[in-house]
């Protein structure tokens, strides 16, 4: 009968191993895998390892390393089961693997660096295992998400996506400001919400469902409008906020404040079957007045209320701008900066433009003086140049 | 004949549909050329001055478009207008 040693034994006839000196040389560039347990894994692992448990290593590794001619180095606690897996790794077709000689115990012993769990719970790093499968994630993003802080101005339409899909991502604080309640015409697309809650502050019934998909999440509440007095004390604190607004005066002031707390704006508005997405990240890009210095007059620019807006569209915005903040969060890919994204649902069909930073910009042209906050009541800016402030308030 | 689209928002304003082909060295031309069809478009889009409004976008082959921009038979003008709706 064949007993686990020799099945061990078997193995490691078949693969490389690797010193721990040797693998300290190499860090960097080779991906580690830790195949041990979370518990295990949390009590102190290899730099840059990634956790994937032996169980679980043939169904998650091509998430994790796709490319098959990846050099891999895997390792466990004394180097047993380390072997079994790089010789199941070589034949899945892994080309380039092998096991640690000695698991973490003689790295450790020999005094070598290591670190412990990068702050994910088991609970958490299941819940996330997708994320932390993408490389362009892993833990240390993970982790990152849930520290880090977004203000959604707006829990409708566009908020509504995009707050689910930042919470269920695990983004640790997610800010709301809006003063409205829930109402019977806001459920044909504003998707926090329910017929339980309609009279209800659309704040707190965002809180409701956004704690109830994700208890990680903390979700503050602004149940105000956004003013001139309170958009600098509002919006402080946030890395990223989206602007899901309804009105073109709240886009202004938040234009104007995220220049003088230089916060990036994830931006999306949505009309009918069309709807419009970029990202203004103060002074590396255009702002929203480099785009449009002055709203439309009032007789030209319907409201969605007056005009209608087809019940999926804020969907795709929404989520757009999620994956947009996301990516920032991250600092991964290519953000929408210094690009305007519009998608129309009737021909299905998505256009981006390449917008540029207006170096007569009235808000941002002079980065030393951003715009002075001011208050606008209805759809009409006063024609000419937006106040500057002497100083950021 | 170079194509100019239009945003769905400014579809009221039309009588021959969002996508029209245009005549014209430049945006100014083009645009002339569409105001003598769709005479109520000229509002939407220009001013009392005659310049571009402030919340319209207009973009010649993907680049951001001025009145004196050139234009080719090719060119497809796409104009786009700010939304506030969320």
């Amino acid at each position: 009968m064949t007993g686990y040693r020799d099945l061990v034994e078997a193995a490691r006839a078949r693969i490389d191993e690797i010193d721990p000196a040797d693998l300290e040389t190499a860090l960097g560039s080779v991906t580690v895998i830790d195949v041990r347990e979370a518990d295990e894994y949390d009590q102190g692992a290899v730099p840059g390892a990634r956790l994937v448990p032996r169980g679980l290593l043939e169904r998650d590794v091509a998430g994790l390393v796709p490319d098959r001619s990846t050099a891999i180095v895997v390792y466990c606690a004394s180097g047993s089961r380390s072997v079994l897996a790089a010789a199941s790794l070589q034949e899945m077709g892994y080309g380039n693997v092998a096991s640690l000689v000695g698991g973490f115990e003689r790295w450790k012993s020999e005094g070598r660096a290591w670190k412990t769990g990068e702050g994910l719970t088991s609970d958490q790093r299941n819940r996330y295992s997708r994320h932390v499968l993408l490389p362009e994630v892993g833990e240390a993003g993970q982790t990152k998400l849930l520290e880090s802080r977004v203000l959604m101005i707006g829990a409708g339409g566009l908020g509504s996506p995009a707050a689910i899909y930042l919470a269920a991502a695990g983004v640790g604080t997610i800010g709301v400001v809006d003063d409205d309640v829930v109402d019977s015409t806001n459920l044909q697309r504003q998707i926090l919400h329910n017929l339980d809650r309609i009279g209800m502050h659309k704040t707190d019934s965002a809180r409701e469902t956004l704690t109830a998909l994700n208890p990680d999440v903390k979700v503050v509440t602004h149940t105000e409008r956004l003013s001139a007095e309170n958009a600098i004390e509002v919006m402080s604190g946030y890395d990223v906020v989206v602007d899901g607004g309804d009105n073109f005066p709240t886009r202004y002031l938040v234009n104007d404040a995220s220049l003088h707390l230089r916060v990036p704006v994830v931006h999306g508005a949505i009309f009918r079957f069309e709807g419009q997405a970029s990202v203004f990240h103060p002074y590396e890009g255009p702002c929203y007045r480099c785009l449009f210095p002055e709203p439309p007059p009032p007789e030209l620019a319907p409201s969605c209320a007056e005009a209608g807006v087809f019940g999926v569209l804020p969907g795709v915005i929404g989520s757009i701008e999620a994956v947009e903040a996301i990516k920032i969060l991250l600092g991964i890919g290519e953000t929408l900066v210094g690009r305007l994204m519009i998608y129309d649902a009737l021909d299905q069909e998505f256009n981006t433009f390449k917008i540029d930073r207006d170096p007569e910009c009235a808000a941002c042209g002079d980065p030393e003086r951003p715009p002075r906050i001011v208050q606008y009541d209805d759809l009409c800016l006063p024609s000419g140049n937006v106040e500057r402030s002497t100083a950021s308030a | 004949m170079a194509t100019i689209i239009l945003p769905r928002l400014l579809g009221q304003a039309t009588r021959n549909g969002l996508r029209q082909e245009v005549d014209g060295e430049d945006l100014a031309s083009a645009l002339d050329g569409l105001f003598t069809r769709e005479p109520s478009l000229k509002a939407h889009l220009l001013d009392e001055t005659g310049s571009i409004r402030q919340h319209i976008l207009i973009f010649v082959d993907g680049r951001r478009a001025q009145l004196g921009s050139a234009i080719e038979s090719s060119s497809e003008i796409r104009i786009l207008q700010a939304v506030s709706g969320g």
